[in-house]
């Protein structure tokens, strides 16, 4: 329980700007609860009065009906109009705690990426932290607001019976506890392990659909399929039975509740028959005790579900903060320098790996490539190149050594300068679920239509684009859905031309692209590309001869360098890698 | 055409309506519906019982003076009625799960079988990652409707009609009071659905429409930052969540209006039968009781069986989520399951595989959807066993379409695949595919070891089958320097193995099922020279003996192929050996040249 605390807390803390909001739904919701028990109670009194009064004349022509009749319908309203309210402001609130979430783990995690989330990189795992937000989102609702409302039931009604018997008062709060604080913490207790369980089968499952899906062909040829198919129907049952264990927790404390309702009234009114006996309590007040109680149990039946779930909650809270917490890989100056006038990038001395563990990369690396040069560095793959890409745009910085642009070490740059100096076409560009116009504007945000359609005619895009029914606006499916790969890698060129920074880098730009894709794009890049100082880390042999200098690089060392043609003569292995093609 | 594809359309006639299916589903769980039923009636009876006899306690100590020493055995009468009713809340709640439970295990089961027997190509069709929530999500959104939604349903009628049954006998008017509101029940269920409808789906759409957001940013957070774009983007996250916020509340401030209704109900009719039995008491008002005189006892009980009469209701509409929900997903559901299975998913023919295998399949025509253009057009060509084929053609000419007619995976619009004579539609497909070895683009590997992952091309294989053919496929060269070789688990989509390990793997699967055709689609794309030449030299070696289709756009590898088809835009254009294809004008020539 107490670590439970510890790893809730800071998101209740997150919620600060929201305290008034959701105090004032649990407001509401006690509101609603108390009028009920001032309906019912109210009620009873009234009928038992009446009844007694009407057994004489006399009393009955003197009893006043006017305030109680005014007054239960006064609590009909207040129950329903409360309920209502506190409905629309807990939604309301539990909306604005999710954008604060997000917000949260967006900014907290913005500075990790992409080195800290390489891990959790695959859309999977992805998705798990956004239904892990969705789960904290709940937090308030199910948990936090009805304990709160539990609560101040439990003061409110337990002060409302001492005024009329102390002992009546004591046996509610009694019940009134062990409904409130003992049950939903033992349905926790006995929630938190199969709770875990829960999560580990479900994973188990979805891992064995998908993989049973994408995997269907190989499943099918092979002769798999069927072990494929028993192998989930064990999963799927291993599922039920864990949910089958917390249906038995649930049924337990829905009975638990049943019981410690119907006891705490029997016990209230076996006290109060006994008062009544002897003259301590008004003989009218016995129904509205039995009814007050019956009524403010409304309030606590909902907790004990809510805590069962508690430890998913948990760890959910759990994943997230490991996440967050992660140290940053790299961290960017704060203060912008001066300028850089030069453009001519430098690798000195740098010695680089991916985890403490892990192989060397580079080692004692040494690069310079001048101003405005057009450089293809060549290799094959897992040779260290895309590594030169993740450090020049420091998505990862070096072990040791450092490199310079423009005679500036890469670390005294801000994020925003380092930016806007290298532009980029990365391995995996993300296109986003929007528009054309909003994802090259991103780029470029004060771009305007004359720029944009400069940068797609650069990218021999602009015809495509021009052809569609509603050009710049059209959607991008999720993911960049319904562009082929070529299209999608040359809207990320003209991504990088808008933003028209001195230094293009370029990691695999025509992988996956047949031939002729390949030879418009590289020629687009050409064509653009006259002044800039231009990077193209390939393994694609085409167009090679367009470079000032191709560099090959073979197992984090340079093993070659020089223009196309010298290599052809100089290098065996350059000729070899162009023969084979 | 006479052979009009008739798959292809879902027949909008055949798949059933979706609450229809939900409710044809409750065979599978009758049984414990009715004890989940039974349950909550018989718990909705003892609570009749229950404000009798709490009536009956009151009444006696105040108007009748007794004691508590006689009024002991209706104390003990009720602990006895509370206990029973525990065990039954208890009994509902387990009952209605075992329910849900049952049906969703059948559902999930025929999706997977049914999966099957659709195959990769159709079962594919919107994207895998849609069907693989339908199969764990959708089901499991199944429960509610079966657990609670349907027992409730049956509650929501029954249960105010006992306690009408009871109140009535006592005073007509309290009892028409209820009664009156009665034939609003179904009207206000229809109400509070659609309220509650309204609520979830909208309340939901707006959850599942933020979260879409937010992961595409997630996704895309290394783009965002190359692009210097990733701090500016946390206003758009807040813009969008308001946004949202604001049109959702507008929705919900409605929808939740519906509940607001049947409280409203509840309440005032307490407060309306409390003002009834009081002034009744008083003498104020004289109608309704049958005349007899009104007890205190009789009163407490209408009074006390009031807020139980739209309880149920209540309830009814906290479960209507659940109905919206499981209606959602099986339209999913249907979706999948209203597909028809490809034709060679059903032919039960067995094929003798101990005979040399020719496959000939004879003008081929293909579209993956009728409204779109065909893939394939007259495409013919033959398999004779030991022959080498290489297909070659850019990406997109429709090869592996091909392929995935010849695996049986889909079946030709027109003309016919024939194994040995055999239609292909006709045989069982199991047997055509233990002739196959087969290397797809992508490979998959699953979630387990190495050894696993090659084992899994033949059942029954030994540990010393994989580890030859692991050898065979050079994975032993990589494996020996893994911390526990072939028994190191692959991650996630092979993560941790390079693309051309991930090759390896798959040739050991198709060495160790020795097949006598081998059909190989792209076993080189996506790696960089060397690795392809070295995979390439075992395949060379492999296939000596074994009838081999090549299908592939590089045009190097292909020399010793002793047969060349070459594919443009889904239709045959030319074929013969390398030096007849090199001998004379054409597409083959002109590519081998503007490579040079």
């Amino acid at each position: 329980m107490k670590k439970l605390l510890k790893d809730l807390t800071p998101f209740i803390r997150l919620f600060r700007p929201h305290y008034r909001r959701m105090g004032l739904g649990t407001f509401l919701g006690w509101l609603s609860v108390m009028a009920s028990v001032g309906l019912l109670g109210l009620s009873g009194w009234f009928i038992s009065a009446a009844a007694f009064a009407g057994l004489s004349l006399g009393t009955a022509y003197l009893f006043n009906f006017f305030y109680p009749s005014i007054g239960v319908r006064l609590f009909a309203f207040t129950r329903t109009l409360s309920r209502y309210a506190e409905r629309i402001v807990t939604h309301d609130a539990t909306f604005r705690m999710l954008a604060t979430l997000r917000l949260w783990f967006y900014q907290k995690i913005e500075p990790l990426a992409p080195a800290r989330l390489m891990q959790y990189r695959s859309a999977d795992i992805l998705n798990r932290i956004v239904l892990d937000i969705e789960t904290l989102d709940n937090l308030y609702v199910r948990v936090l607001s009805p304990s709160m409302t539990a609560f101040l039931t439990i003061v409110g009604v337990v002060l409302f019976l001492a005024l009329f018997d102390v002992w009546i008062a004591g046996t509610a709060l009694l019940f009134l506890l062990i409904s409130g604080i003992a049950l939903p913490l033992a349905a926790a207790g006995s929630g938190a392990d199969i709770g875990r369980h829960l999560t580990i089968s479900t994973g188990k499952m979805r891992m064995l659909t998908i993989e049973g899906i994408q995997g269907l062909s190989e499943l099918l040829v092979f002769g798999a399929w069927n072990q494929q198919i028993a192998a989930l129907e064990k999963e799927s049952s291993a599922l039920i039975q864990y949910q089958g264990r917390m249906s038995r927790i649930r049924g337990l404390s829905l009975a638990g509740t049943t019981l410690l309702t119907g006891l705490a009234i029997l016990t209230c009114l076996y006290i109060g028959v006994n008062q009544v006996g002897r003259g301590m309590l008004d003989g009218a007040n016995l129904a509205l005790v039995g009814f007050a109680v019956l009524a403010s149990f409304e309030a606590l039946s909902p907790l004990p579900a809510a805590y069962q779930y508690l430890g998913q909650t948990k760890k959910a809270a759990e994943r997230l903060l490991d996440i967050v917490n992660a140290p940053p890989a790299v961290i960017f100056s704060e203060v912008s320098m001066s300028p850089v006038e030069h453009f001519h990038i430098h690798f000195d001395s740098v010695d680089f790996r991916y985890g403490s563990s892990a192989p060397w990369i580079l080692e004692r690396f040494d690069l310079h490539i001048g101003q405005g040069q057009h450089v293809a560095i060549l290799g094959e793959t897992g040779t260290g190149k895309s590594t030169l890409f993740n450090l020049l745009v420091r998505f990862w910085d070096p072990v040791r050594g450092s490199i310079q642009i423009g005679d500036h070490d890469l670390n005294t740059f801000t994020e925003s300068d380092l930016r806007q100096t290298i532009g980029v076409v990365s391995q995996q560009t993300h296109l986003f679920h929007t528009t054309l116009r909003k994802n090259l504007l991103m780029a470029r945000p004060e771009a305007d239509e004359t720029a944009l359609r400069s940068a797609l005619e650069k990218a021999q895009l602009l015809d495509w684009v021009e052809a569609l029914p509603q050009g710049l606006d059209t959607w991008i499916g999720e993911a960049g859905k319904g562009l082929s790969g070529g299209q999608a890698r040359r809207l990320s060129l003209s991504r990088m031309f808008l933003q028209n920074a001195p230094i293009w880098v370029l990691d695999e730009p025509t992988e996956g692209l047949d031939r002729i894709t390949e030879r418009k794009m590289m020629q687009a890049l050409f064509h653009a590309s006259q002044t800039h100082t231009l990077l193209v880390i390939t393994h694609r042999t085409a167009d090679l001869d367009r470079f000032d200098e191709i560099i090959l690089m073979d197992k984090g060392r340079i093993v070659a360098r020089g223009s196309h043609d010298a290599l052809l003569k100089t290098s065996s292995e350059y000729a070899a890698l162009i023969e084979r093609g | 055409m006479s052979n009009d594809i008739p798959h292809k359309v879902f027949d909008p006639s055949a798949p059933p309506k979706p609450l229809k299916w939900l409710v044809g589903n409750m065979r599978h769980a009758r049984g414990w519906i009715l004890i989940s039923v039974s349950a909550g009636f018989a718990s909705g009876l003892l609570l009749i019982l229950q404000a009798a006899f709490l009536s009956r306690i009151i009444h006696g100590a105040f108007i009748d003076g007794l004691s508590r020493s006689v009024l002991n055995p209706l104390f003990l009468i009720l602990c006895g009625l509370v206990a029973l009713r525990a065990g039954l809340a208890w009994a509902r709640e387990v009952s209605g799960f075992h329910a849900g439970a049952g049906i969703r295990q059948e559902v999930r089961m025929a999706l997977i079988h049914h999966i099957g027997t659709l195959g990769p190509v159709r079962a594919d069709h919107p994207h895998s990652g849609a069907l693989s929530t339908t199969i764990v999500e959708q089901v499991e959104a199944l429960h509610a409707f079966y657990a609670y939604y349907l027992p409730q349903l049956a509650l929501a009628v029954s249960i105010p009609a006992a306690i009408v049954a009871f109140v009535f006998p006592i005073s007509w008017a309290a009892g028409g009071l209820l009664l009156m509101t009665a034939p609003l029940i179904p009207l206000l269920m229809v109400f509070i659905g659609m309220g509650a409808e309204n609520i979830s789906q909208k309340h939901f759409q707006a959850l599942s429409r933020m979260s879409a957001h937010f992961l595409d940013i997630l996704q895309g957070l290394p783009t965002l930052k190359l692009l210097d774009r990733s701090r500016a983007e946390g206003k758009s996250i807040a813009k969008v969540s308001d946004e949202y916020r604001r049109q959702t509340m507008k929705v919900l401030k409605v929808a939740f209006l519906s509940t607001a209704v049947l409280e409203l109900f509840s309440s005032l009719s307490i407060a309306l039968v409390a003002v009834y039995l009081g002034t009744t008491y008083l003498g104020y008002t004289q109608f309704g009781l049958f005349g007899q005189a009104l007890t205190l006892k009789q009163g407490l009980f209408i009074l006390l069986l009031a807020p139980d009469f739209y309880l149920p209701l209540r309830e009814l509409g906290t479960h209507y989520h659940a109905r919206a929900e499981a209606m959602g997903a099986t339209q999913e559901i249907l979706d999948i399951l209203s597909r028809h299975p490809s034709a060679t998913f059903t032919g039960a023919r067995q094929l003798d595989t101990s005979r040399p295998l020719a496959v000939d399949a004879s003008k081929i025509h293909f579209a993956y959807n009728i409204r779109k253009e065909p893939v394939l057009t007259d495409v013919s060509i033959k398999l004779v066993p030991g022959e080498h084929v290489a297909l070659v053609g850019e990406s997109g000419a429709g090869k592996t379409t091909l392929l995935n007619l010849l695996l049986g995976f889909a079946e030709p619009d027109q003309g016919e695949i024939r194994v040995n004579g055999n239609p292909l539609s006709e045989l069982a497909l199991e047997t055509w595919h233990r002739a196959l070895g087969w290397v797809g683009q992508n490979p998959m590997l699953f979630h387990d070891t190495i050894a696993g992952n090659i084992g899994m091309a033949l059942p029954g294989a030994t540990r010393s089958d994989i580890e030859q053919a692991a050898r065979s496929a050079h994975v032993l060269d990589f494996s020996r320097h893994l911390p526990r070789g072939l028994d190191t688990k692959v991650g996630e989509h092979g993560w941790g193995l390079s693309r051309g390990q991930v090759q390896r793997v798959a040739l050991a699967r198709v060495f160790l099922k020795d097949a006598p055709i081998l059909l190989l689609d792209e076993p080189t794309a996506g790696l960089d020279v060397d690795t392809a030449q070295s995979i390439m030299q075992t395949l060379t070696s492999f296939s000596k003996n074994r009838t081999v289709l090549l299908l592939t756009h590089r045009l190097d590898h292909i020399q010793t192929a002793h047969h060349i088809i070459v594919m443009t835009g889904g239709r045959l254009v030319d074929q013969g050996s390398y030096e007849e294809l090199m001998n004379r004008p054409g597409v083959f020539r002109e590519a081998v040249n503007s490579k040079r």
